[in-house]
C-alpha cells in the first residue's frame, strides 16, 4: 500500500483554523434597530433560534421577532387596537417577564407566550370604521384639552319648540348640553366638547392582507396587543423582546432540560437536527471537554441564530471564535480546544511536556517535509474585535476592542473580527483576539514527518504535544538542531506500517510554555461599560416583571394534504429484459383468452401470450392435435407459422384452426445477437380449437360406420341450434348390450372381457367418433351396438340401429374393430357447410 | 515485539445492529476476533486515523465482487456505518489466527459516502455526509403549514 497524500501541507493552517483571516468586513452583524417598521415573516425564511443564558448579569439577547398574523380595529373614537402574532424563536423559551418586551423604544403593549401552538386567541383581519355616521356630530370628553388620546362622548341633537337646536349628551343619568353648561355636573366635570368633521379621525392605512393560521409547530409565539388614540402612528412600530433565556435543550453538562449559552449544545443542536451526521459519527467525549473548556473560560454564545449558511461553514467558522476547532477524530466529529488546557478545563500556562520525542532514528528517508506559514498571514495586525455589551432588559450596544502587542500594529493594519452576533463577554472578545494576534506572531511553519512504528503507534493521539528534535550536520565543527515542540494534527498509519504525521509548530518560551496560552490568559479586557446614551423611560408602561402569561390555541389548522406531496418510492430492478447470458431463465407464461367452457379457444377469440419480456418476438404456430410436446428448437414440420412479430402478443382465432392446437413460441432482446433476439422458448400451448356452436343455425354428423374393416358413409339430419344454450350438446354414444333391438345398459371399459378397447360410456359431449375393439378371449357371445346420435346423452337406441350406429354379433376368435368415425358439420342454412369439427374426446 | 505485522477489518453496519464482518489479512479463512466471525475477503484501506478540520475521509479498495457491491451499494444507499479498525501484532505468533493480545492502533467510523473504480475493482470513500456546500441551518424554515399566509405589512 502507498501513502496516500491527502492535502498540500500549505494547507494545514487553513484546514486547521490556525489562519483565519476574515474574507469580507462589514457593520457589525449585531446592531439592531429600534423604532422601525413591524417586520413580515416571509415564507421561506429561516426560523431563527434564540439561543442565549443569562448568567451574572452577562447575556441574554435582544431579538426582534417578525409577525405572521395581526388585527385591527377602530372604535366610535378611532382608536385602533393593533394585534400582532409573532414567533419568537424555534423550541420551546421560557415565559418573558413583562418588562423586557417592547413597541419600539417603550415598554408597552399586553402580551401572552406560549409553545407549539398560536399564541391569544383573536382572529386576524382588518376592522376599521370610516365613521362616516359621526360626522357633523358633536362629541364631549371628561378630559382635559391636551390630554393625549381623550375619550370622547357621542352627543344627541335636541330641537326646541322656538326652533332652537343644541346638542345634548347624557353622562350617568346626568345632561350636559352644547352649546351650554360644560360643568360642572354630576358624572364629572366635562371639560371639552368638538365638533366632528371628516378631518377629525385620522384613519390608520392597516394592512389589508393580515395573514391566515398556522399550526406553529415547535415554534414559541408571542401575542402582542395594544391601544392606540386617534391618529397615533405608532401601531406598526417593531415589537422586540430581551430573551434571557432562549431555546431549551438538553445542555450536555448537566444533561437537564433548559436554556444554554454553551456554543457547543447549539452545535450537537444543529448537527442533530439537520440529520447530517449519525449519532455515531460524533465523539460525545471530545464535545464535552470543548463544552467544560467554553464554560470554564466564560466563552458563552448568546445570539438569535437565524443566517442560512452551511453547517460545516458554519462549525469551522464559530468554532475559533470560542478557541475551538473542529476534529475529526476515528471519523467522528467533535470540537477541541485550540490551546492547551488544564484538567479543570482552564488555559494551561504552566511547562508543556511532550508525549514522544521523534529523532532522526524514526524518521524515514524523504519523511521530513516543513512549511513556513507565508509572511502575508505573519505580519503584525492589530485585531479589531467586535462584540455586543448587552444591558440588562436593553437594546445591545455593539462594542469594537482593539487588540495588538505592544509597539505593534499601532496603525494597522486592521483585521476586523465580528463576534456581535453572540458574544456578550468583554473578556471573550479579547482572548480571542489576542489569539488571533499571536498565533501571527509565534506559529511559524507545520511539518509533515514520515517515520517507523514504534511504541507511539498505538498511544499517540489528535492534539498530543510532540517533539521534533534532528540534528542537522552541515558543517564540520557545527552541528545545528532542528528543534521544536509540535501539536499533531492528523495520524496516517498506513498498512505497511509507515506513520505519518501532520504537525503544527507549537511555540514555548524557555520554561516550555505555550507562548499562545500565555497570550490569551494575559489578555483581559478593561471592564469599562458604554453609556446607552438612554435618558427618557418615560414611555414605558409596564414595569412589571412578572412572566406573561401562556394563553393560545389553534385557528383554523390548514390540512397539512395541502402543503405536502409524498411520493411513493418505487422498488428498483434489474431490467426486465431477457439477454443471452448463461444462466437466463425465461419467465415462461400462459396463453390465455380461450371462452370455450373449459376455457378452449373458439374460433374468434382473441389469445394472448403472457410471460414474454417486453419487446421480446413472438411466433405463433398452429399444430396438430397429435403433435405432442416438443421444444422451441424442434418444431415439428407439421406446425404452421400463422402469425410472428415483435411483441404480436396477441393472435385471433379463425375457423382454419379449428381441431388444431395454438402454440407460441418467444424470444426475448439480445442485443448481442445478429437478430437482435436471444434463444428461443415455447410459452404455451392451447387447447384445441373449436367452433363457436353458438354462432351457428345448424349442426349434423356425417362419417363412417366401419364394420370390421368395411365402411358406409352415414350423415344425419341437421339438428337446429337455436333452441340450444352453452351447456347443450350431441354426442356419439357409447357400447352398449342389446336384447334384440332393445338396449339394455352400457359397457364401460375394462369391464368386459370380450373387449380389449371400449370408448368411455360418458356422455362425452360433442363426441364424433367411438370405437370398439374384440378381444377374442373372452365368450364368444351376445350382441352390442356401438355410437347413436344422442342429444344431451347417449342414445338409447343403438340396438335399433337407428343414426350412426353399428351393431355386431361376437363370434369370432380373433381380435375385430368396429368404429363409427366423423365430424360435426356446421351450417347456417342446413346446406352450406361452414365449418368441419372433430369433436371432443374427453 | 520481534515482528510486527498489521491486520485490517472491516464491518459494515445495517439497521438492525448485525453487520457485515470482513478481514483481509488470513487468506480464505474465517477468523475469531472481538465476538465475531471475520469472513476473509481481500481489501486494502489507506491509513488516516483522523485530523483536525474537516473532510478526514479513508478509502477502501475492494474487488468488485457480487458480495462487495450488495454490501457496498446498500450501504450507500441506506446510510450505513462503517468501521476500519487496524491492530497491530506479533507475525511471530499471529500467522493463523488473531492473537489474543493485539494491538488496536487504529480505528475509523463513518458512512460509506462514495463508489468509484472500475467492472472489477471500486474504491470506497468512507467518511461525513455533512456536505460541504449547501445551506442546511437553521434547520427549518418557515412554511404555510406553520404559520398560514403571513401578514403583509
Amino acid at each position: 500500500m502507498s501513502i496516500v497524500v491527502r492535502d498540500p501541507l500549505e494547507l494545514l493552517p487553513y484546514l486547521t483554523g490556525v489562519i483565519t483571516t476574515p474574507k469580507e468586513e462589514l457593520a457589525a452583524r449585531g446592531t439592531q434597530q429600534l423604532d422601525v417598521r413591524q417586520r413580515s415573516i416571509a415564507i421561506g425564511e429561516p426560523i431563527p433560534i434564540v439561543f442565549c443564558r443569562r448568567t451574572n448579569d452577562n447575556g441574554g439577547v435582544w431579538v426582534s421577532p417578525g409577525a405572521s398574523e395581526g388585527r385591527f380595529e377602530n372604535d366610535n373614537n378611532n382608536d385602533l387596537t393593533a394585534y400582532y402574532q409573532l414567533v419568537l424563536s424555534e423550541g420551546d423559551l421560557p415565559q418573558l417577564p413583562l418588562n423586557d418586551l417592547y413597541q419600539g423604544p417603550c415598554k408597552v403593549g399586553n402580551y401572552v407566550q406560549t409553545y407549539n401552538r398560536r399564541a391569544g386567541a383573536w382572529l386576524p383581519g382588518a376592522f376599521i370604521d370610516p365613521l362616516d355616521s359621526l360626522v357633523d356630530t358633536v362629541q364631549f370628553s371628561f378630559d382635559a384639552p391636551g390630554t393625549a388620546n381623550p375619550t370622547w362622548y357621542n352627543a344627541t341633537p335636541v330641537t326646541y319648540g322656538f326652533g332652537f337646536t343644541r346638542w345634548e349628551f347624557n353622562y350617568n343619568g346626568n345632561k350636559h348640553y352644547y352649546p351650554g353648561s360644560l360643568s360642572p355636573g354630576p358624572g364629572g366635570p366635562v371639560l371639552q366638547t368638538r365638533k366632528v368633521t371628516a378631518e377629525t379621525f385620522q384613519l390608520a392605512e392597516v394592512p389589508v392582507h393580515c395573514g391566515t393560521s398556522g399550526t406553529y409547530a415547535n415554534l414559541t409565539t408571542l401575542s402582542f396587543d395594544w391601544i392606540y388614540g386617534n391618529g397615533d402612528q405608532r401601531w406598526d412600530r417593531q415589537i422586540h423582546a430581551f430573551v434571557r433565556e432562549g431555546m431549551q435543550v438538553t445542555r450536555i453538562l448537566d444533561s437537564a432540560l433548559g436554556s444554554s449559552n454553551n456554543v457547543v449544545d447549539l452545535a450537537l443542536y444543529l448537527i442533530r437536527q439537520s440529520s447530517r451526521l449519525p449519532e455515531n459519527m460524533l465523539d460525545i467525549a471530545a464535545f464535552t471537554t470543548a463544552a467544560n473548556f467554553t464554560n470554564t473560560n466564560s466563552f458563552f454564545y448568546n445570539g438569535e441564530f437565524k443566517e442560512s449558511t452551511n453547517l460545516e461553514d458554519w462549525l469551522q467558522d464559530i468554532s475559533t471564535k470560542f478557541l475551538l476547532r473542529v476534529s475529526d477524530n476515528l471519523g467522528k466529529k467533535a470540537f477541541r480546544p485550540l490551546l492547551p488546557i488544564n484538567n479543570d478545563y482552564t488555559i494551561k500556562t504552566t511547562a508543556i511536556s511532550a508525549v514522544f520525542t521523534f529523532t532522526e532514528n524514526h524518521i524515514l528517508p524523504n519523511g521530513f517535509q516543513i512549511s513556513y506559514i507565508p509572511l502575508s498571514e505573519r505580519k503584525p495586525i492589530c485585531a479589531l474585535m467586535l462584540w455586543r455589551q448587552q444591558p440588562d432588559s436593553d437594546v445591545g450596544i455593539v462594542r469594537s476592542s482593539e487588540i495588538r502587542f505592544t509597539g505593534e500594529a499601532a496603525t494597522g493594519p486592521y483585521e476586523q473580527y465580528d463576534l456581535s452576533q453572540f458574544c456578550t463577554t468583554e473578556n471573550h472578545a479579547i482572548k480571542v483576539g489576542a489569539y488571533y494576534v499571536a498565533r501571527r506572531k509565534y506559529i511559524t511553519h507545520t511539518l509533515r514527518i514520515r517515520v517507523r512504528p514504534d511504541v507511539f503507534n498505538s498511544t499517540l493521539i489528535l492534539g498530543d504535544i510532540v517533539r521534533v528534535r534532528l540534528q542537522r550536520e552541515t558543517d564540520v565543527d557545527i552541528i545545528d538542531y532542528h528543534d521544536y515542540y509540535y501539536q499533531v494534527e492528523r495520524i496516517n498509519k498506513s498498512i505497511t506500517g509507515v506513520i505519518e504525521l501532520d504537525l503544527m509548530h507549537f511555540p514555548v518560551d524557555d520554561q516550555n510554555r505555550s507562548l499562545l496560552a500565555l497570550a490569551v490568559v494575559e489578555a483581559t479586557g478593561t471592564g469599562y461599560s458604554l453609556p446607552t446614551g438612554r435618558n427618557d423611560f418615560s414611555c414605558n408602561v409596564n414595569n412589571d416583571a412578572d412572566a406573561i402569561g401562556d394563553v393560545g390555541g389553534n385557528l383554523d389548522l390548514p390540512a397539512s394534504g395541502n402543503f405536502q406531496t409524498n411520493l411513493t418510492a418505487g422498488s428498483e430492478g434489474n431490467p426486465n429484459q431477457a439477454i443471452n447470458n448463461p444462466g437466463y431463465i425465461p419467465n415462461y407464461g400462459q396463453i390465455t383468452g380461450g371462452t370455450g367452457p373449459e376455457d378452449e379457444p373458439v374460433d374468434g377469440d382473441t389469445l394472448t401470450a403472457g410471460g414474454v419480456c417486453p419487446g421480446g418476438y413472438i411466433e405463433w404456430y398452429r399444430c396438430p392435435k397429435d403433435a405432442g410436446v416438443f421444444s422451441a428448437g424442434a418444431i415439428p414440420p407439421t406446425c404452421e407459422k400463422v402469425l410472428e412479430g415483435s411483441e404480436e402478443f396477441d393472435y385471433t382465432v379463425t375457423t382454419a384452426d379449428i381441431d388444431y392446437e395454438i402454440v407460441g413460441i418467444g424470444r426475448c432482446p439480445d442485443p448481442s445477437t445478429p437478430s437482435g433476439y436471444g434463444d428461443a422458448f415455447v410459452i404455451d400451448t392451447s387447447k384445441p380449437v373449436e367452433p363457436d356452436i353458438l354462432s351457428y343455425e345448424y349442426v349434423r354428423w356425417t362419417g363412417d360406420l366401419i364394420y370390421e374393416g368395411v365402411a358406409t358413409n352415414y350423415t344425419s339430419s341437421w339438428t337446429n341450434l337455436s333452441g340450444f344454450n352453452s351447456s347443450d350438446y350431441l354426442t356419439i354414444g357409447a357400447l352398449s348390450n342389446c336384447s334384440f333391438i332393445s338396449n339394455v345398459g352400457f359397457i364401460a371399459p375394462n369391464t368386459d372381457s370380450r373387449f380389449s378397447s371400449v370408448p368411455a360410456i360418458g356422455p362425452v359431449a360433442w363426441r364424433a367418433e367411438v370405437s370398439v375393439t374384440t378381444s377374442g378371449n373372452g365368450p364368444l357371445v351376445g350382441e352390442v351396438a356401438l355410437g347413436g346420435l344422442g342429444s344431451n346423452g347417449n342414445a338409447l337406441n343403438t340396438c335399433a340401429v337407428i343414426g350412426p350406429s353399428v351393431k355386431f354379433v361376437i363370434f369370432s376368435s380373433s381380435p375385430k374393430t368396429y368404429s363409427v368415425s366423423g365430424v360435426w358439420e356446421f351450417s347456417n342454412d342446413a346446406s352450406t357447410v361452414l365449418v368441419d369439427w372433430e369433436g371432443r374426446t374427453a | 515485539m520481534t515482528s510486527r505485522a498489521q491486520s485490517q477489518y472491516l464491518r459494515i453496519f445495517d439497521n438492525s445492529g448485525t453487520y457485515t464482518r470482513w478481514q483481509s489479512y488470513y487468506i480464505n479463512q474465517t477468523v475469531s476476533w472481538d465476538s465475531g466471525s471475520w469472513e476473509y475477503h481481500p481489501f486494502t484501506a489507506n491509513g488516516v486515523v483522523g485530523g483536525a478540520g474537516s473532510g478526514n475521509d479513508i478509502t477502501i479498495e475492494i474487488p468488485a465482487t457480487n458480495e462487495a457491491v450488495t454490501a457496498f451499494t446498500a450501504a450507500l444507499n441506506n446510510n450505513r456505518l462503517c468501521e476500519i479498525r487496524m491492530y497491530e501484532f506479533d507475525s511471530l505468533i499471529g500467522q493463523s489466527a488473531p492473537p489474543a493480545g493485539q494491538t488496536l492502533i487504529g480505528s475509523f467510523t463513518g458512512e460509506v459516502i462514495r463508489i468509484s473504480g472500475s467492472f472489477v475493482s471500486w474504491t470506497i470513500t468512507i467518511g461525513s455526509s455533512l456536505a460541504p456546500v449547501g445551506a442546511q441551518v437553521p434547520p427549518r424554515k418557515f412554511t404555510n403549514l406553520l404559520i398560514g399566509s403571513p401578514i403583509k405589512l
